[in-house]
């Protein structure tokens, strides 16, 4: 099972974070600390960088350059350490369709080391805090969106992370099914986690964030908490605040930094392969017959 | 490697409830094996007496000019006769005569000039029973002819006796379990390679590009499980379902060999003495040994060229040219009739196991084959896991867009 978090400092750490794709750059020298008991803000556009910020942090993918610390753990020196800090939660997520939702769980308590007796409690727990414990037991293809969501919900903080990171975890959801997932962010708050909403609707980042952090063009614009946001752009309400910062923003077009596209793709390198393949094979047949 | 104990055991149970992979697991190698060995044997059985007992429709033309021939060929029995007025070649290519004999005019004056004369008989080489007719009429026209000697002889006041040359007599030294192993020499050592690739293919696409297109690869990469450790699960769990069907399918032939093997089911039993397969358990452990290996080589190849897909569909796209890869070398050895393989021919990975099972088949024990092949396809199943490895890792693959 997890040590709870140990550090005196901020939970979240992020320093000059940069991720280069091919071509252009995704997330482009991105800094900020985030808190214990905090509701935390990554908003921008479609394409701002928010998620290739998050796989970052949650160490899925690796940095170009900068780096990030969870819990003291460097995500670049110790992967599987900041991992075990991390709870992940988007709308994107699925679920094993074969599994019952009590499989899936247990599946997953597993791979956090787990004990057996303590995956239990857990699941209880987070059946009577979900209201799951009438399909629990069923396989998750009979499910709703809304149960599925609430069984990753269950699956993202099964493990009791410190932090739980939520890439638009209520984009397609019902009012009722969204409801949940804010008030889930309101009980890991309570509980002195540090919930981190990445997201492009400004109403749930507005009535749940404490700071918010502005990301556009991968890089980040702005970072403050929402009233204060507000005042400096002279706006009434979040979105608006968001709009003017986007539209303050003035740089240029992210420009590619590499145009090359890699000459040999899959499929081609595939035929390629199988051609010399069979000259090979058949020279070699040759050669073994003399 | 405790993690990857985990991920096996989840991919299995998700794996055994997933229609498509019992079916290509468990279903089609118990039941093809045994169906394969009937099924070869009693058709070409069938075929070899259908043709035999088939009325031959004999088209001739000309027929005037020699009535005793005519006669000789009506008497062989299973023969219609049907008079054709000209063009024989067209009748027997239209399929209105299955063969057809053309009389010379002048036979009737060769007979009595004692020359030599020449008989067309036509015939269609397409069709499969074509050389089982040319036999027969074949040998209606020679006892015709004999008959024409013997009378000729007796009437030179000489003896048949002064014909009496050396004879050629073919006696196959091949035993009958060697007939048997080469009959299906081919075939078996053919599935069991495709049961190592198929078996275990649809678990290998399901828990790779099926995870990516379902959503459910990034929260399992966002558990502390090391990369190393999923790979290793996700390949133990395609090999054992690969085992699986090489295991079952060669239960299910060495129960079928046991059965039916020594009955004389096989091949064309009903007229050549018993052609028969039996298989001894050792070479049943070595073909498994073997098998294991395959499918040991074949999971990382085709776990690692799924995960570049993005979806199901487009995995198995990109899967299908491994059929071609691995049944090619199959084709081309068993099409080079000539070649005797060598130790060094052993080395070749695919290749190998198919001469390896052929061997077996055919009962021939040779410590150095089996020992070069195992020790082939280990290495290449080695370099296979590492180069998946390398694939999982990186992460412009896992989240190719």
């Amino acid at each position: 099972m997890n040590s709870p978090c140990k550090t005196s400092g901020p939970l979240l750490e992020v320093e000059g974070l940069t991720k280069h794709f091919k071509g252009f750059k995704a997330v482009d020298g991105v800094s900020f600390h985030a808190n214990a008991g905090e509701i935390f803000g990554l908003l921008g556009p479609n394409g701002a960088g928010k998620t290739t910020t998050i796989r970052l942090i949650s160490t899925i993918l690796s940095p170009t350059d900068g780096t990030a610390r969870i819990c003291g753990n460097d995500i670049r020196r110790n992967p599987e350490g900041v991992r075990r800090h991390i709870g992940m939660l988007t709308t994107e997520m699925g679920v094993y369709d074969r599994l019952s939702g009590r499989e899936y769980l247990r599946y997953f308590g597993s791979l956090y080391s787990m004990p057996g007796d303590e995956i239990a409690r857990r699941v209880k727990e987070m059946s009577e805090l979900l209201e799951m414990g009438d399909f629990l037991e069923r396989r998750t293809n009979t499910y709703s969106t809304g149960m599925k969501q609430k069984l990753s919900i269950a699956r993202s903080v099964l493990h009791n992370p410190s932090i739980v990171i939520l890439d638009e975890p209520t984009s397609g959801l019902d009012v009722l099914a969204a409801q949940t997932v804010l008030n889930f962010m309101r009980h890991c708050k309570e509980q002195g986690k540090l919930v981190v909403l990445s997201t492009h609707h400004m109403p749930d980042a507005e009535r749940m964030c404490d700071r918010a952090a502005i990301m556009h063009r991968g890089k980040l614009i702005a970072l403050q908490t929402i009233p204060e946001l507000k005042r400096q752009t002279r706006t009434e309400n979040l979105e608006d605040a968001f709009l003017a910062l986007i539209r303050g923003d003035s740089q240029p077009q992210a420009i590619p930094i590499r145009k090359t596209r890699p000459f040999i793709s899959g499929p081609k390198l595939i035929a390629v392969g199988l051609a010399l393949g069979v000259v090979v094979f058949i020279q070699l047949l040759r050669m073994l017959q003399e | 490697m405790r993690f990857a104990f985990a991920i096996l055991k989840k991919e299995l149970r998700d794996t055994l409830r997933d229609r498509r992979t019992l079916i290509s697991m468990i279903i089609m190698p118990v039941l093809l094996m045994p169906g394969l060995i009937l099924g070869m044997g009693s058709l070409a059985d069938m075929q070899v007496r259908q043709s035999q007992e088939k009325y031959l429709k004999l088209g001739i033309m000309n027929g005037a000019a020699a009535p005793d021939l005519v006669e000789h060929l009506a008497a062989q029995g299973k023969i219609t006769i049907i008079e054709l007025p000209a063009d024989a070649g067209t009748s027997v290519r239209e399929g209105k005569v299955d063969m057809a004999v053309s009389i010379p005019d002048d036979w009737q004056e060769a007979m009595r000039s004692q020359s030599p004369v020449n008989v067309t008989v036509q015939y269609n080489s397409t069709k499969t029973d074509s050389p089982v007719m040319a036999a027969r009429v074949t040998a209606a026209l020679k006892s015709y002819g004999d008959g024409l000697i013997e009378h000729r002889m007796s009437a030179q006041g000489l003896n048949m006796s002064l014909l009496a040359t050396p004879k050629p007599l073919p006696q196959d030294v091949a035993t009958s379990r060697e007939r048997g192993g080469s009959l299906l020499g081919f075939l078996l050592p053919m599935f069991l390679v495709l049961w190592a690739i198929t078996g275990g293919m649809y678990t290998a696409i399901d828990i790779s590009a099926g995870e990516k297109e379902r959503k459910t690869l990034e929260p399992l990469l966002t558990t502390p499980v090391r990369r190393l450790d999923i790979v290793a699960g996700k390949l133990l769990a395609v090999s054992v379902t690969s085992i699986t069907a090489i295991a079952l399918a060669l239960a299910s032939l060495y129960v079928a060999s046991a059965k039916f093997g020594k009955s004389g089911i096989f091949g064309l039993s009903a007229n050549s003495d018993a052609i028969s397969l039996t298989l001894a358990p050792e070479g049943i452990v070595v073909m498994f040994a073997a098998g294991v290996l395959l499918a040991v080589m074949f999971a990382p190849m085709e776990l690692g060229i799924s995960i570049f897909a993005k979806s199901y569909r487009e995995a198995q796209s990109y899967l299908t040219p491994m059929y071609f890869v691995a049944f090619l070398p199959i084709v081309v050895v068993n099409i080079m009739t000539g070649m005797e393989p060598n130790t060094a021919t052993f080395l070749i990975p695919g290749v190998n196991a198919v001469l390896l099972f052929k061997e077996v088949l055919l009962g021939t024990k040779n410590v150095a084959h089996i020992l070069v092949t195992l020790a082939s396809l280990a290495v290449c199943a080695a370099v296979a896991t590492g180069i998946s490895v390398k694939i999982f890792k990186r992460e412009g693959v896992l989240f190719r867009t």
